[in-house]
């Protein structure tokens, strides 16, 4: 889900937010046109991204507010768990 | 050259149903089409990677080129994957390049999608045979015993067990997926892969239960045939119609639905009118044979005498009277019924008789004719405010049960291990009459 919003932050469509997505996490994360479809689907429903234009069948999206909020509690969730567990790991073992 | 098997995969095995396809491919057969059957055609043995997959929200009653089933096949053809054939729940895609990114990279998003599916429109498709079997036992909870003499009515309770079997297999074959994979997701490991031997055991067990069933049928359909010309005449033709149209439909339909985009709400409309057509016509043409009385056996007014065998007349008595008759028999591999009815024809007329003689292999079959009969006779006499009493004998192993009721009618009940024969007669026998009925019913017993 990070992923795919990090990618929506300006408005994409279908492929290229897996290619964005792909690119943003070093190919770490492969997202799967299903998966993503399905996700994708669930997002507008949730109101966490909306269609921003149409062109032929290709369906360009954006983050909302809701969403961008969404990502950003994410973002600072993972910055927290850096951030405490750094002085334990420059100790070493 | 082409090659058809049938497509026994269930929506949730569109894992082992990809597998397939690409040993299919390793062996030279490609995928050309999915129906009802998987048709292959021939090609250069090699490795191709499919995937099978299953929209939200899938129907059989989908246009093939719907708007959102286009967008999402054009949204995986632009990572690599071409769209091969679908049949409205699975839609087939393939790739020569076996490293191409996967369609589904996250179980959860496709187990939720089939979970999704499965519980709108799978599960309920295996619970109808088993909603089926309870209309069916509640229809038929009052239907008199005597339906045991016909072989059809035999078949019907075997089929509904038969498909109420499948529908369990069924039932649990989703489930325990449905479980498995709710424990994979929960402890992040990976789905387990469905056997394709466990299917094909699977899908043979069906067909040859399906395969018992219909040989069945047609045997017993066509011994029917030569004794009751109802079958031949209305019933066996309905059976054919309804067949042919169901086939002619679904493959209109399946046109239509290739070349057309009609709406989900269409093409399931057609399928209800046609049922629904087929259904009235059918029951029209059954009632209209039943009361008008086509190409019935026994009708009192049109006998061919040569087939009128009846145990006892009223001339085994002595008495020679002007009468029509109506006699019936039927028969079944575990019960027979044999009714015979003297109409008199004048008025003069001072003996006349008629019985049911009814056997069966089971004694529950015999000890429900006669609580039916004994019920049914006692609901005629309740007119008169009136309990009927029997006189009892017995000889040997047969049970004589005699009494007088309404217009002075004799009734006499014969009762032998699994046999009861029914007599009622205008007369009081005398011993030597009852010789005769235990004589040409039962054998050479005295009373």
């Amino acid at each position: 889900m990070y992923y795919i919003l990090l990618a929506l932050l300006k408005p994409v469509c279908g492929v290229e937010i897996s290619q964005k997505a792909m690119e943003i996490s070093e190919n770490r994360i492969q997202i799967g046109p299903g998966t993503l479809y399905a996700l994708l689907g669930k997002f507008e429903k949730e109101q966490i991204i909306r269609e921003v234009e149409t062109v032929g069948r290709k369906r360009y999206y954006q983050i909302t507010e809701k969403g961008y909020k969404i990502l950003l509690d994410e973002y600072r969730r993972l910055q927290h768990l850096v951030r405490e567990g750094k002085p334990f790991l420059d100790q070493g073992v | 050259m082409k090659k058809r098997i049938w497509n026994s995969f269930e929506i949730y095995e569109a894992d082992a149903l990809a597998e397939h396809l690409e040993t299919m491919a390793e062996r030279g057969w490609m995928l050309d089409s999915i129906k009802r059957t998987l048709v292959f055609k021939r090609i250069e043995p090699q490795k191709i990677k499919f995937s099978v997959d299953i929209m939200e929200n899938a129907s059989v009653f989908d246009s093939f080129h719907n708007k959102k089933t286009m967008e999402y096949r054009e949204f995986c053809t632009d990572t690599g994957w071409e769209h091969l054939s679908t049949n409205g729940i699975f839609h087939i895609f393939y790739s020569k390049d076996v490293n191409v990114i996967p369609i589904h990279t996250d179980q959860e998003v496709q187990f939720n999608v089939i979970s999704k599916n499965m519980l709108g429109k799978t599960i309920p498709s295996y619970l109808y045979p088993l909603l089926m079997t309870i209309f069916f036992l509640f229809i038929n909870a009052n239907q008199s015993i005597t339906s045991l003499t016909m072989n059809l009515t035999l078949i019907s309770p075997v089929a509904f067990l038969f498909a109420d079997i499948i529908s369990i297999i069924m039932l649990l074959s989703a489930l325990v997926w449905y479980l498995r994979g709710k424990s994979a997701i929960k402890n992040k490991t990976l789905m387990p892969k469905h056997s394709i031997k466990h299917i094909r055991i699977r899908s043979f067990i069906i067909m040859l239960m399906a395969f018992m069933i219909l040989f069945a049928t047609a045997f017993f359909l066509l011994i029917e045939i030569v004794k009751e010309p109802i079958i031949a005449r209305i019933i066996l033709p309905l059976i054919l119609m309804n067949i042919v149209t169901f086939i002619v439909v679904v493959k209109v339909l399946t046109i239509l639905q290739e070349k057309y985009n009609f709406t989900r709400n269409i093409n399931r409309s057609i399928y209800v009118v046609t049922g629904i057509v087929l259904t009235v016509v059918t029951m029209v043409a059954v009632m209209y044979s039943v009361f008008s009385g086509i190409g019935h056996n026994s009708s009192v007014d049109n006998i061919n005498t040569s087939m009128i065998n009846p145990k006892i007349t009223s001339e085994d008595f002595g008495y020679v009277n002007n009468k029509d008759i109506d006699w019936d028999y039927t028969k079944s591999i575990i019960a027979s019924i044999e009714t015979y009815l003297e109409i008199p024809t004048s008025r003069d007329t001072i003996f006349s008789l008629d019985y049911e003689f009814f056997q069966c292999k089971f004694q529950f079959g015999v000890d429900k004719f006669i609580k039916e009969k004994a019920e049914q006779l006692q609901q005629m006499n309740y007119i008169l405010k009136k309990e009927i009493a029997y006189d009892k004998e017995e000889v040997d192993s047969i049970f004589l049960y005699s009494t007088q009721y309404a217009n002075s009618n004799n009734r006499y009940i014969f009762v032998k291990d699994k046999e009861v024969l029914f007599l009622e007669v205008t007369n009081i026998l005398d011993k030597e009459q009852l010789a005769t009925v235990i004589a040409n019913f039962f054998g050479n017993n005295e009373i």
